[in-house]
């Protein structure tokens, strides 16, 4: 078959497609629609991985897991077990979903994937952190506590959880003896194991720091009644 | 009249302009075809489709914009989406020069008389570049795309066919220099 011929045919098949009736030319409303919509999509995923990295960043405050990188490297190792990968990696996950829609567009698809992520990165951060002045993730764990809050409740009362497993302690500071506190258990299970822990101050920290009343983030190794602290902090009322 | 004043006519409502427009393009998607299948009537058929496609999706054609970036972007669609049922499986592999950032690579001075040679060259030898560079080299020496247009048919960043380009002229000068060993 020479070109014409291949050129008539091609014409008349697309033609006899045409004329068939069943291919018909979309409007403009449908292109724009679909782009609109492109564009909603690709604002909810941003604004839903910006609030979960600001919940992630929430819950580090919230729960006084910052403070374990002050403890040295016990401290560090306890800040990477506790640290909730499972939300980041849903975070992640969204960031790639964003990077992969913005690729339908011109200012996606003409940087490099490293630079599109970084700036939807970025991006997320930046709204993240703007989410971080709101009382909505405060907000959030009220209800949660009231088990107002469906969907995410569970996510948010995992916040304030026990890590006594990795040696970390919550409580207020009921007594100051010599080179100790007692701070009440706070493990929130209302067991027998409820009560008090007194808390040995590692070196260098002093009891005049501290005063009956205050609540206290403890990192250490527990015995029966007894925690020897490698570090001690203070919480801020709303933690 | 211009492809893109054709365009416009066929945005309208007018089939007319479609017929010519077919006949402006379906050698230049046949040979732009010839680097994905190798069967004169699978490459029909999909130029078939393209032309389809086109007609559906017309009135999201930018017609401030030229039309031949437009419809090679969907004829380049077409081909993969029936390389890839051909192949069952992804065309290439990932693609590592879309991850990272390159400088951004202008079109070179090559005159046309640089061109030409190359041409020459890439007709007896274009099989043997990678199918990855085939593509972006067909685009630029036989379609005569610019760098930015090449840019958007692909999806890739305008450094990445720069870098691409650079790398084709060289797996080929490596492939002459063999040959000529």
């Amino acid at each position: 078959m020479n070109d014409e011929n291949i050129q008539q045919k091609i014409q008349q098949k697309v033609f006899e497609r045409l004329t068939r009736g069943n291919v018909t030319m979309r409007s403009r409303a449908y292109f724009v629609g679909r782009a609109a919509l492109a564009i909603l999509v690709m604002l909810v995923v941003l604004a839903l991985s910006a609030y979960v990295l600001s919940f992630i960043m929430f819950s580090i405050h919230e729960s006084g897991e910052q403070f374990l990188l002050g403890f040295g490297e016990r401290g560090l190792t306890a800040f990477l077990k506790l640290f909730p990968w499972g939300t980041l990696i849903v975070d992640i996950a969204l960031i790639f979903f964003l990077e992969w829609l913005l690729q339908s567009f011109k200012f996606g698809y003409r940087f490099s994937l490293v630079a599109v992520f970084w700036a939807v990165v970025l991006a997320s951060m930046i709204i993240a952190a703007l989410i971080g002045l709101t009382p909505i993730h405060n907000d959030f764990l009220e209800m949660a506590d009231r088990g107002d809050l469906p969907v995410v409740g569970e996510m948010y009362e995992s916040v304030r959880g026990s890590h006594e497993e990795q040696g970390v302690f919550r409580g207020t500071i009921v007594a100051i003896q010599g080179d100790t506190i007692t701070i009440t258990h706070e493990d929130g299970d209302h067991d027998t194991d409820d009560g008090t822990r007194t808390v040995t101050l590692p070196s260098g920290y002093s009891t005049t720091t501290f005063s009956v009343g205050e609540r206290v983030y403890v990192f250490g190794t527990q015995g029966s009644t007894t925690i020897q602290a490698y570090g001690v902090d203070h919480l801020s009322p709303d933690q | 009249m211009t492809d893109e004043q054709l365009a416009r006519l066929v945005q309208d409502g007018d089939h007319a302009p479609l017929a010519e427009l077919m006949e402006r393009y379906t050698p230049k998607l046949m040979r732009y075809g010839h680097r994905f299948l190798s069967s004169d009537d699978d490459i029909a058929d999909v130029v078939q489709d393209v032309f389809v496609a086109a007609y559906q999706n017309i009135r999201d054609f930018d017609s401030t914009r030229r039309f031949s970036p437009w419809i090679y972007r969907i004829a380049h669609n077409a081909f993969v989406d029936t390389l890839r049922r051909q192949a069952k499986g992804p065309v290439y592999g990932l693609d590592f020069d879309r991850v990272v950032p390159h400088l951004i690579y202008e079109d070179p001075a090559e005159d046309e008389k640089e061109k030409e040679e190359m041409r020459v060259l890439l007709e007896k030898h274009l099989d043997e570049l990678s199918p990855l560079y085939r593509e972006i080299v067909d685009l630029y020496y036989f379609e005569d795309f610019k760098y930015e247009d090449i840019a958007d048919i692909l999806r890739v960043p305008i450094g990445t066919v720069g870098i691409r380009l650079s790398r084709a002229r060289q797996q080929l000068k490596r492939a002459f220099e063999q040959i000529e060993l």
